[in-house]
C-alpha cells in the first residue's frame, strides 16, 4: 500500500505547553487509523497541523509521497485532505446540498446551478452510501445527517484523506454503527481515514491500526486486531508515574456524609449519561472516580451539586435528601464543588478576584446586609484566603483573567474550601493543566480537608492522581459506577479492567 | 359632499404615483440594509448615509451642473463613509450598532457644518443652481391611460430603485456571489472553513449598502425636492431598517413595506391639502412603521408557533 500521509518529527509548543513532541505518524492509503489519547494528549493539535489550522514549530509533512507545507486549510483541501470538525460548520438556513457545494458550487452562466448541485450531491451520496436528503435544510436534519453532509463536503472537494475529530461524540449508538459502516466503505474505496477518539470500544471496532498518544508524544502504534482495550488503556494512562507519596494512615472514617442511591441523569439530548449510580462517602474519606472521560463523570458531579436534575434516585447529605434542590440550597447544606472546567464554570474571568472569591457566600450575612455588600469584611476575608491558599494575584481587585491557570484553580479551591463549611467536596479534575507545585498544593489542601471530617469525591482522568489520593476507587464506564475497592497493590489492574467495561 | 366624494378626491391616481415616488428613497436605503444584513452586519447608519448622500448630491450638482454628477458625488461620499464604518467595525472590532449610531450623528453634524462652510447657508439651501433630475416619460407606456399616469413621468431614480429590487434579488439569491455572501452572514465560521474570504464579503456588503444610500440621498435632494435642508431624511433611514426587518432579507418582501411607507407619506401630503392639521397627518408614516413592525412580529410569532407545534424529532433508542 502506498503512503498517504507521513508526519515526521512534528513538534508544536503553545505558550507554556508542549502539545506535540517529536511526533511521527505514517498512514497508508486505504487505512483507517485511530488516534487515541486522553484529553490534552495532543491528538487534535496534530490533526490541526495536518489540516493547516496550526503550524508545527518543526518537522516535515509528506502527503502522497510529496513533501509539503500546509500553511492553511485551503492548501490542505487542494492536497486532498478534508476535516470533519467535532462541531459542524454548516449554514443553518441552507440545504444540505447547498452546504456541501458551498464555495465550489457548480455554475450555469453567471448563476449557481442548484439543480446540478443537488444531482451531484445525490450521486456522491449514493456512491459512498452516505445517505443525505440534499433538499433538507440543515436546521431540519438530524445530527447524523449533518455529519454525513460534512463528510460529503470533504469528498465533494476531492478529499481522499479524511480527518474525523471525535466523530462519535455527538452521535447515538445507532448512528455510530452506521458511521462505521460508511467509513469502512470509504476505506475500501481507497480513502484514508484518520479517526480521533478516546472511546476504546469504537477504536477497536473500526480501525486497522491505532496510534496512542500521551502527553504530546506517540506512545506507540499497534495493529488493532492484535491489541485489546486493556492494552490500549494501559498505553493511554501510562505506567510510569510521578511518585506521589501514598496516603498515610487513613484518618478516622466516620459516618456517611454523602450517599447516592440509584441515580439516573440524562444529558441535554435526553440520553442517559449516568445510570443507577450508587455510592457512599464517609466522613474523612476520599473516594476516587476513575474512568475514561466522557463516561458520565461530568453529569455525575453536576447532579450532586445541583447543576443538572436527576431523573430518579436519591442523594443524601448527612442523611438529608438534597436531590434536585437548587444549587444554592445544596451549597448551603454543605456541598462544595471544584468544577472540571475552571474557565467556564469555575470562575467568571472578567470579574475581579475578590468577586470570584465571594461568589458563593456574598448573599448572606456577614458579607451582605439588607441592601449592600459588606465590602470591607469581604475584602479582609478575601485577603485572608488568598494568603492561606497561596493564590498569586496582582491584587484582589484585578480581573481574574490576569491570573495564570494554576492560580485560577487555586482561587476556585480557596473559594470552595476557604469558608470551612463544606461537608462534602466534589472535586473534578482539580489539577488539570497545572504545574507540579500547584498540583501538590491542591492535593494537599484536599487531603487536609478530609482531616476536618469532610468527605471528598475526587473525579479525575488522571489515574495516578486518583490512586494517590483516594481511599477507595470506583470506575465509571458508560454511565455506570463499578467499585474497584480499596487502594492496594492490585488496584491498577482492577481499575484497568473496569475502565473498559469488563466485570470486576 | 358625501364621504365617497371626499374619498374619491383623496384617492386618485396621483396619490398612487406619489406613493411610488415617496417609496423610492426608503427603498434604496432598504436595499442597502438588506445587502449589509446578509453579510452579517446590521447597519443602523442608513439614516446618516442618506443624509450624506442628499447633501453631497446637491454639492455635486451645483459644482458640476448635472444631477448625474450630483448622484456620483453622493455615491462616492457614502462609499467613503461606509468604508470608514467597515474599517472601524471589521478591523478595530467596534460594535456595529455603536459605529452605526456614531455615523448618524457624524453625518448630521458634518452636513450642517458643510452647509455653512461650503454652501453658505443655514438650515437649508435652495438655489436655481441645483440642477435636479427631470422626469422621464416612457414612450408607449405614457400613452396608456391610467398605467401611463401611474408609471410614466417619474425621475429616473424611481425606475432605478425598482430595477434595484430585481438586481438585489438576482444578485443575492441566484449568483455564487450572493450564495457566498449569505453564508458569511449566517455562519461566518462555515464560510471560512470552505475557503470563502469572509472579511472581503463583509466589506462588499457594507460598501454596497453605502452606495445604495447614495442613490436614496440623491433622490431626496435632486428629484423629490430640489434643495437640501437640515434633517430632510426625516427618519427614512430608520423606516428602511423596519423594512429590512419586515422583509427578512428578501428584497421583494421589503418592497411591500417600502410601498406602505410611501403610501403613508403620499397620503399625509395629500391630506394636508384638505386642511387636516399637519401635526396629525405627518404622523402617518410613523404609524405605518408601527403597523409594519407589528405585522412582522405577528408573522414571526406564527412561524415560531408552527415550529413548536410540529412534533419533535423522534429520539433514537439507545443500546444499553
Amino acid at each position: 500500500m502506498p503512503e498517504a500521509v507521513a508526519m515526521l518529527h512534528i513538534t508544536k509548543t503553545f505558550p507554556g505547553v508542549v502539545a506535540n513532541k517529536d511526533v511521527n505518524l505514517v498512514v497508508q492509503r486505504g487505512e483507517i487509523r485511530a488516534i487515541v489519547g486522553e484529553n490534552g494528549a495532543g491528538k487534535t493539535t496534530l490533526m490541526r497541523i495536518l489540516y493547516g489550522l496550526e503550524r508545527a514549530d518543526s518537522g516535515t509533512i509528506r502527503v502522497k509521497g510529496q513533501e509539503v507545507k500546509i500553511p492553511n486549510a485551503r492548501v490542505a483541501i487542494a492536497l486532498g485532505i478534508g476535516m470533519v470538525h467535532q462541531h459542524f460548520k454548516l449554514v443553518p438556513s441552507y440545504t444540505l446540498a447547498q452546504n456541501i457545494v458551498l464555495g465550489v458550487e457548480p455554475r450555469r452562466g453567471p448563476f449557481v446551478d442548484h439543480e446540478r448541485a443537488l444531482r451531484e450531491v445525490h450521486e456522491l451520496s449514493a456512491r459512498y452510501g452516505l445517505t443525505v436528503n440534499g433538499e433538507k435544510k440543515v436546521s431540519d436534519a438530524s445530527v447524523g445527517e449533518q455529519q454525513r453532509a460534512e463528510i460529503l463536503k470533504a469528498l465533494y472537494r476531492g478529499a481522499d484523506i479524511l480527518i474525523l475529530d471525535e466523530p462519535t461524540s455527538v452521535l447515538t449508538d445507532m448512528e455510530t454503527d452506521e458511521l462505521f459502516i460508511m467509513l469502512r466503505r470509504l476505506a475500501a474505496d481507497g480513502k484514508t481515514i484518520l479517526f480521533i477518539s478516546h472511546k476504546l470500544r469504537e477504536v477497536l471496532e473500526v480501525s486497522d491500526n491505532t496510534t496512542v498518544m500521551r502527553g504530546g508524544r506517540v506512545v506507540g502504534t499497534v495493529k488493532t486486531a492484535e491489541t485489546s482495550d486493556r492494552k490500549l488503556a494501559e498505553m493511554m494512562i501510562g505506567r510510569e508515574t510521578v511518585e506521589i507519596p501514598p496516603r498515610e494512615e487513613p484518618p478516622q472514617v466516620g459516618q456517611p456524609v454523602l450517599e447516592l442511591e440509584g441515580v439516573d441523569v440524562y444529558d441535554s439530548r435526553g440520553i442517559p449519561a449516568v445510570r443507577e449510580a450508587s455510592l457512599v462517602i464517609r466522613s474523612g474519606e476520599v473516594v476516587g472516580i476513575a474512568g475514561v472521560e466522557g463516561n458520565g463523570q461530568v453529569e455525575l458531579a453536576e447532579a450532586i451539586t445541583g447543576l443538572q436534575p436527576i431523573a430518579c434516585g436519591r442523594i443524601r447529605l448527612e442523611g438529608r435528601e438534597i436531590q434536585n434542590r437548587s444549587t444554592r440550597q445544596i451549597r448551603q447544606a454543605g456541598v462544595a464543588h471544584i468544577p472540571s472546567d475552571r474557565n467556564s464554570t469555575g470562575v467568571a474571568l472578567e470579574a475581579q478576584v475578590w468577586e470570584n472569591l465571594i461568589a458563593v457566600d456574598y448573599h448572606a450575612p456577614p458579607y451582605s446586609g439588607m441592601l449592600v455588600l459588606a465590602i470591607n469584611r469581604i475584602l479582609s476575608y478575601a485577603k485572608d484566603v488568598v494568603t492561606r491558599f497561596g493564590v498569586q494575584t496582582p491584587g484582589l481587585k484585578s480581573p481574574t483573567r490576569n491570573l495564570s491557570g494554576g492560580n485560577v484553580q487555586r482561587l476556585v479551591v480557596a473559594r470552595e474550601l476557604g469558608s470551612n463549611r463544606a461537608r462534602v467536596v466534589v472535586a473534578a479534575q482539580p489539577t488539570r493543566g497545572i504545574d507540579i507545585a500547584g498540583t501538590e498544593a491542591i492535593r494537599r489542601m484536599l487531603l487536609e480537608y478530609t482531616g476536618r471530617g469532610a468527605g471528598v469525591l475526587l473525579i479525575s482522568a488522571d489515574l495516578d492522581e486518583v490512586l494517590a489520593l483516594s481511599d477507595r476507587v470506583m470506575v465509571m464506564y458508560r454511565g455506570r459506577l463499578a467499585d474497584a475497592g480499596r487502594v492496594d497493590e492490585t488496584i491498577r489492574q482492577r481499575v484497568g479492567r473496569l475502565m473498559t467495561g469488563a466485570e470486576p | 359632499m358625501d364621504a365617497f366624494d371626499i374619498l374619491g378626491r383623496i384617492i386618485t391616481l396621483t396619490l398612487f404615483a406619489a406613493t411610488l415616488r415617496m417609496a423610492t428613497p426608503v427603498l434604496f436605503a432598504t436595499l442597502g440594509g438588506i445587502c449589509s444584513a446578509h453579510s452579517g452586519v446590521f447597519n443602523v447608519g442608513l439614516e446618516g448615509l442618506l443624509d450624506l448622500g442628499a447633501f453631497f448630491a446637491v454639492v455635486g450638482s451645483v459644482a458640476l451642473g448635472s444631477p448625474w454628477a450630483g448622484l456620483a458625488l453622493a455615491i462616492v461620499s457614502c462609499l467613503v463613509a461606509s468604508l470608514v464604518f467597515a474599517v472601524i467595525h471589521l478591523e478595530l472590532k467596534a460594535h456595529e450598532i455603536i459605529v452605526g449610531l456614531a455615523l448618524n450623528l457624524f453625518a448630521y453634524g458634518l452636513t450642517n457644518y458643510l452647509l455653512v462652510a461650503i454652501l453658505k447657508a443655514t438650515g437649508f439651501y435652495k438655489s436655481p443652481l441645483i440642477i435636479g433630475f427631470q422626469p422621464v416619460n416612457i414612450p408607449l407606456i405614457e400613452r396608456i391611460p391610467i398605467v401611463g399616469e401611474l408609471l410614466s413621468g417619474h425621475s429616473p431614480l424611481v425606475y432605478l430603485g425598482f430595477l434595484g429590487v430585481a438586481l438585489a434579488y438576482v444578485g443575492l439569491f441566484k449568483t455564487p456571489w450572493g450564495f457566498h455572501l449569505r453564508a458569511v452572514g449566517e455562519n461566518a465560521d462555515a464560510a471560512e472553513a470552505v475557503g470563502i474570504n469572509t472579511r472581503l464579503m463583509k466589506y462588499a456588503g457594507m460598501l454596497l449598502s453605502g452606495a445604495l444610500c447614495g442613490f436614496g440621498g440623491a433622490f431626496l435632494s435632486l428629484a423629490y425636492l430640489n434643495m437640501f435642508s437640515e434633517n430632510m431624511t426625516a427618519g427614512r433611514g430608520w423606516l428602511a431598517l423596519a423594512a429590512v426587518n419586515f422583509g427578512e432579507g428578501r428584497p421583494l418582501k421589503s418592497l411591500v413595506a417600502c410601498l406602505i411607507f410611501g403610501f403613508a407619506d403620499a397620503l399625509a401630503i395629500r391630506l394636508q391639502q384638505f386642511g387636516l392639521p399637519s401635526q396629525l397627518v405627518l404622523m402617518l408614516p410613523y404609524v405605518a412603521t408601527l403597523v409594519v413592525l407589528i405585522l412582522s412580529a405577528i408573522q414571526r410569532s406564527r412561524k415560531a408557533e408552527q415550529v413548536l407545534e410540529s412534533p419533535p424529532p423522534a429520539a433514537k433508542p439507545v443500546e444499553v
